[in-house]
């Protein structure tokens, strides 16, 4: 093979030509697009550390010439993140839409350089189906013109959802992450929404602006200020808005979990108000229930969990999860030491942290000696008979300070 | 392979077949056998012909190794563990691979856990073809798992039942093999030496983080400055718990690791700079996090010595290091000992001899082996430290010995004058005993002198080393004044200033606290007019005030900004402003911190920095670049109401275009407001409670320009 032909390739990748179109260098495509009012599809690599650079670069211009003659209602560029180049070639090569993480990367981007998709992270196999992503989000973003067209004669609330329902098409899609990078390409449309619908009757600037650590504090003010009803009367509000997406709606719900966990009124690891508890467990339990199997789904379960389950120890050790906000029942097999009838020294020895005890029980096969005396983290408690069958140690437990208790669990045959 | 097969594998290995246990099939490890073996190999040479002896030297880093390890803890560990002899059969019978080991910059002392790792390693992957590619990877995770800051986390992490919590060597060298022959990992982690491998796969976060990041990340490596911005800056968590709660990950305790963890749920600085920092060693680039005061941050290296900065870092106290001590000291020094391959290589098989002579009893050979050792790489601390042991221990040098080795230190160590109290450390002592006052200001003074010639940082300390020498002086008023007027002289007109403003918050604390202020001051006029006794120089002395404004700002010494501002007011000329502020509400608290600037010109007026914070006639003054800026630290964290920015008479224009940033970590800038048209009086009303201990003021210049105003006053609730 001629050694120079590697060389040769990469050097003429950024000007080949096709009977369809050219590939142009990032910063010129966005000029280009603007005057002609095209969409880009964009290719990010770096080349001079990539190593996948040059099969993506090499999927990505074959994509485009199995669209012939209809690659030309796209710009296609490439963007290339050299590692050495110097400052100033970095300015004029320009920073693509939103920040990358994982080179390389396709994007599917407006005239106005705006984001319609993005996927990071693309293999050569994903850059050869980029015709099919090329009809995809091109048809998503005649859409959302064609919505967003509407919008140019409309006045008020009507403006503010039809632009939001333009927005929609585009975000909906998205992960929380990706909305939050994005959401900044379309800050003159939010602002449009805000100028037409200023009191947000449509409930889109609440949706296109919203971002759970803002929600969240709104929510905390409401506590702080003992505006509880307030509170509530705010999410439910919010949960009115029918376009909120899964995530969103959630959010609200937790939010509400926290009004009611607050008035359950936590103190030293028990509930004031049983009634509020399970209000705030319900909460939990519908936020749940609208996705549960993504990840903020799975953790409203697990939040509920870390409430109201029991903790089974996994061996006569504590730590880390273990510790929680109110006293909860624990148990440990404790089979391996408490083997033959008697007097029994059971020790918390910390390690760390700062975990409280109460009421240690064994339970033996079916009989329950729940005898122990002592306090803190040292208990004495008779076996009178010897014990058959699984022995297990039964205590309650409850994390203080910053929850980081553990230690092991020291039981001695007196 | 038992061990009593190896030397029938090679033609060259009788020793080891001496060294066999005579009662079983066992390798031998016991110290006895290894030290006659040592003592008929070097028999009448010298450490010079004793390097060139490969036979002595596989013997005596094989010996070395043993030693290090504990001697017969090995023995028995082997014993115990069988499974291990074959390993030890291979390893102790090849020198590259023992090398690279021993040369690792840190190995376990007395602990077998670096050769349980190595042997694990090659359990695993020992067979196969291209495992000798990878020894320096295997040697730098058995070394970080041996010894270091992370050492006891990385072995406790092993047992951590929770699958993506643990950190595992094997796990560890297979992520790298693997991400290395896939062409994931920088194009430079090949020719990383074992050392280096402790800052790319001697991490603390579990090994699930790796994997993650390594999935997740692959950014242009110079970008890694931002890698931390992968997660959100975020203190609370979706249901409402605060980060600096036990609360904020109650919902995803265990099913994640660090990393996706920080990631999907966001967190303050600490989780985001080890994303940082583990997003760079997930692609094979050397990083460590570090502590700052109120911060954390982190370092990334793409290419030797060239340690940059991620979230704020490079600077600070870092979480992974060999040498002791804060970076840039630290890491300055680290890569100047380890920056030749082979003197490195030379120094650590000279250390082998000198460590063999010794336990030979030859201690005249063991002296010269370490001084052999040392002329290759004099910088390499931990060496000058294990030379100083053995020698002290030894009885054999003089003082006088003692003192001509210390100054030879001291010329060696020129460029890093903040590690030679470290390195001296036990030293000194040896030879301060007896000196007279003078001779310890003059030996406290070339040291002063030596760290002035260094480069500086806010992160290098110089106020712990002026008060150790200054105790050494005991209650000598006229000594203490001497070394008070010595260190100012000498640090006045060094480097970014960082040192003359240590100087200054020493010696308010240390003299004008306790009543010597006139003491202080004398010793500032001095140093300032070079001792000249006669009429004082205005113009001099105002320029020394100046410059010891700029140097408390640059130490971040918000006490040593304060006490020199208020001996300066004399040469005060700020901005006059006619009319009436227009203050927003809240209480002025700017007036209690301390101003700093992105640069200083000659237009520039320090002595009236106080005053831009203070309701007062200020003025300030950067150069000419891309993004100037000023930012006020104010005495602690605070809810802000407004601030006030008040530009200065003439070219406002410059001021026209302003952003300005909160922070609470002095190094995460949230925006508070921007403006393309300021006013002469730009009040910004802050009304969500927002906090703040850092406020900046960056002017947006389209392109570079310079930044001055009249004031930047702060307002808190």
């Amino acid at each position: 093979m001629n050694k120079f032909l590697p060389l040769a390739l990469s050097a003429c990748v950024l000007t080949i030509s096709t009977h369809a179109a050219d590939i142009l260098p990032y910063n010129e495509a966005i000029t280009a697009a603007k005057a002609q009012n095209k969409d880009i599809i964009l290719l990010c690599i770096g080349s001079d550390w990539l190593p996948t650079s040059a099969s993506s670069q090499a999927a990505f211009k074959s994509a485009m010439s199995k669209l012939g003659a209809n690659a030309n209602n796209a710009i296609w560029a490439i963007y290339d993140a050299k590692d050495s180049a110097t400052k100033d070639e970095r300015k004029v090569a320009g920073k693509p839409p939103v920040d990358i993480w994982g080179y390389p990367a396709l994007f599917y981007v407006d005239s106005q350089n705006r984001v319609i998709n993005y996927v990071e992270n693309v293999t050569a196999s994903d850059l050869t189906k980029t015709s099919q992503y090329f009809n995809k989000f091109n048809g998503i973003r005649a859409k959302r013109d064609e919505v967003w067209k509407k919008a140019q004669t409309a006045q008020g609330k009507e403006k503010a959802i039809l632009l939001g329902q333009g927005l929609d098409l585009v975000l909906d899609p998205m992960d929380d992450a990706q909305v939050r990078r994005v959401r900044g390409n379309y800050k003159s449309v939010i602002e449009e929404i805000k100028k037409a619908d200023a009191k947000d009757e449509s409930g889109y600037v609440f949706k296109h602006t919203m971002w759970y650590h803002s929600l969240v504090s709104t929510i905390l003010k409401y506590i702080k200020d003992k505006q509880i009803s307030e509170g509530y009367r705010y999410l439910d509000q919010k949960l009115a808005i029918k376009f909120l997406t899964p995530y969103q709606k959630q959010l609200c719900l937790v939010g509400k979990y926290k009004l009611a966990l607050t008035e359950a009124d936590i103190k030293n690891g028990t509930v004031t108000n049983q009634a509020k508890f399970k209000e705030a467990m319900d909460f939990l339990a519908q936020a749940e229930k609208i996705a549960p199997k993504t990840i903020f789904g799975i953790n409203c379960g697990n939040q509920r969990n870390f409430y109201t389950l029991p903790v089974t120890l996994d061996d006569l050790h504590w730590g880390r999860a273990d510790n929680r906000p109110l006293w909860t029942p624990t148990s440990v097999d404790a089979s391996s030491v408490i083997k033959d009838s008697g007097k029994y020294k059971i020790q918390f020895a910390h390690t760390g942290g700062d975990t409280k005890f109460r009421n240690p029980s064994v339970l033996a096969g079916k009989s329950i000696f729940s005898n122990a005396t002592g306090k803190n983290r040292e208990f004495v408690l008779d076996v009178p008979t010897k014990p058959t069958g699984k022995v297990t140690l039964k205590f309650d437990m409850m994390g203080t300070g910053w929850f980081e208790g553990q230690g092991d669990i020291i039981i001695t045959k007196m | 392979m038992a061990f009593g097969q190896c030397f029938t594998e090679t033609n060259d290995s009788v020793d080891f077949c001496q060294a066999k246990n005579s009662t079983s099939d066992t390798p031998s490890l016991q110290k006895e056998t290894w030290i006659s073996l040592i003592q008929k190999k070097a028999a009448g040479k010298s450490p010079e012909q004793l390097i060139q002896d490969p036979e002595f030297m596989r013997t005596a880093m094989a010996w070395d190794i043993i030693e290090g390890a504990g001697g017969n803890k090995l023995s028995q560990f082997v014993a115990e563990n069988p499974k291990y002899a074959p390993f030890m059969a291979k390893f102790l019978n090849d020198s590259e691979w023992m090398l690279s080991y021993l040369s690792a910059g840190l190995i376990a002392k007395d602990s077998v856990v670096g050769l349980r790792v190595l042997g694990d390693i090659w359990l695993e992957d020992g067979k196969s073809k291209n495992f000798r590619t990878y020894i320096p990877l295997a040697s730098g995770i058995a070394s970080s798992w041996g010894a270091g800051n992370y050492a006891k986390r990385l072995q406790d992490g092993e047992k951590i039942k929770i699958a993506n919590k643990r950190t595992n060597p094997i796990w560890r060298y297979k992520f790298f093999k693997s991400s290395h022959i896939a062409g994931k990992l920088h194009k430079n982690f090949i020719n990383l030496k074992p050392w280096e491998i402790r800052f790319v796969a001697g991490g603390i976060w579990d090994d699930a983080s790796l994997e993650f990041l390594s999935k997740r990340v692959k950014i242009r490596p110079t970008d890694f400055e931002t890698g931390c911005w992968l997660a959100t800056y975020s203190g609370l968590s979706e249901f409402g718990d605060t980060i600096q709660g036990p609360l904020y990950y109650s919902s995803n305790p265990d099913s994640m690791g660090e990393a996706e963890r920080t990631v999907r749920f966001g967190g303050v600085c600490g989780a985001l700079s080890h994303v940082g920092s583990t997003a760079a060693a997930a692609n094979g680039i050397p990083s460590y996090p570090v502590g700052q005061p109120g911060h954390c941050a982190y370092g990334y290296r793409i290419h030797r010595g060239e340690w940059l900065g991620g979230f704020g870092g490079p600077d600070g106290g870092p979480h992974n290091s060999i040498f002791p001590g804060e970076a840039p000291t630290s890491t300055r020094l680290m890569e100047k000992a380890f920056a030749d391959d082979e003197k490195v290589a030379t120094a650590y098989k000279y250390a082998t001899i000198a460590r063999s002579l010794n336990a030979i009893g030859n201690t005249a050979g063991a002296k010269k082996a370490w001084e052999a050792a040392l002329a290759q790489t004099p910088h390499n601390f931990n060496l000058q430290r294990e030379f100083q042991d053995w020698a002290i221990e030894k009885n054999m040098m003089t003082t006088a010995e003692w003192k001509a080795y210390a100054d030879k230190i001291l010329n060696i160590y020129v460029g890093h004058g903040f590690a030679i109290p470290k390195v001296l450390e036990k030293i000194e002592p040896l030879f301060l005993k007896s000196a007279s006052a003078n001779e310890k200001l003059a030996w406290f003074s070339k040291i002063q002198s030596s760290i002035a010639a260094t480069k500086s940082s806010w992160a290098t300390k110089l106020i712990p080393i002026a008060e150790a020498q200054f105790a050494k002086l005991g209650n000598d008023p006229v000594a203490q004044e001497k070394f008070l007027s010595d260190l100012m002289r000498v640090h006045l007109q060094s480097g970014d200033g960082a040192n003359f403003g240590q100087t200054l918050e020493w010696g308010i604390k240390a003299f004008v606290e306790k009543g010597k202020g006139d003491l202080f001051a004398k010793s500032f006029t001095n140093a300032a007019t070079g001792g000249n006794t006669g009429a004082i120089d205005k113009k001099k002395l105002k320029e020394a005030y100046s410059k010891a404004i700029l140097s408390a700002e640059a130490a971040r010494s918000i006490p040593a900004f304060r006490a020199i501002s208020e001996v300066a007011k004399e040469f005060q000329d700020g901005h006059k402003f006619n009319g009436k502020l227009d203050v927003p509400a809240g209480k002025l608290v700017s007036d209690k911190g301390m101003l700093r600037l992105s640069t200083t010109s000659s237009w520039d007026k320090p002595c009236d920095h106080i005053n831009v914070i203070g309701m007062g006639d200020g003025a300030f003054h950067t150069s000419e670049e891309d993004k100037p800026h000023a930012i006020v630290e104010l005495p602690k964290t605070v809810t802000l109401s407004g601030i006030l920015i008040v530009k200065n008479n003439g070219n406002e224009d410059r001021s026209k275009k302003m952003t300005v940033y909160r922070s609470t970590d002095g190094a995460t800038w949230f925006e508070i407001a921007k403006t393309e048209n300021a006013p002469k009086q730009w009040k910004i009303e802050i009304p969500d409670a927002a906090q703040a201990r850092w406020i900046k003021v960056e002017a947006n210049p389209d392109k570079k320009g310079l930044f001055h105003l009249r004031n930047i006053l702060v307002f808190e609730k």
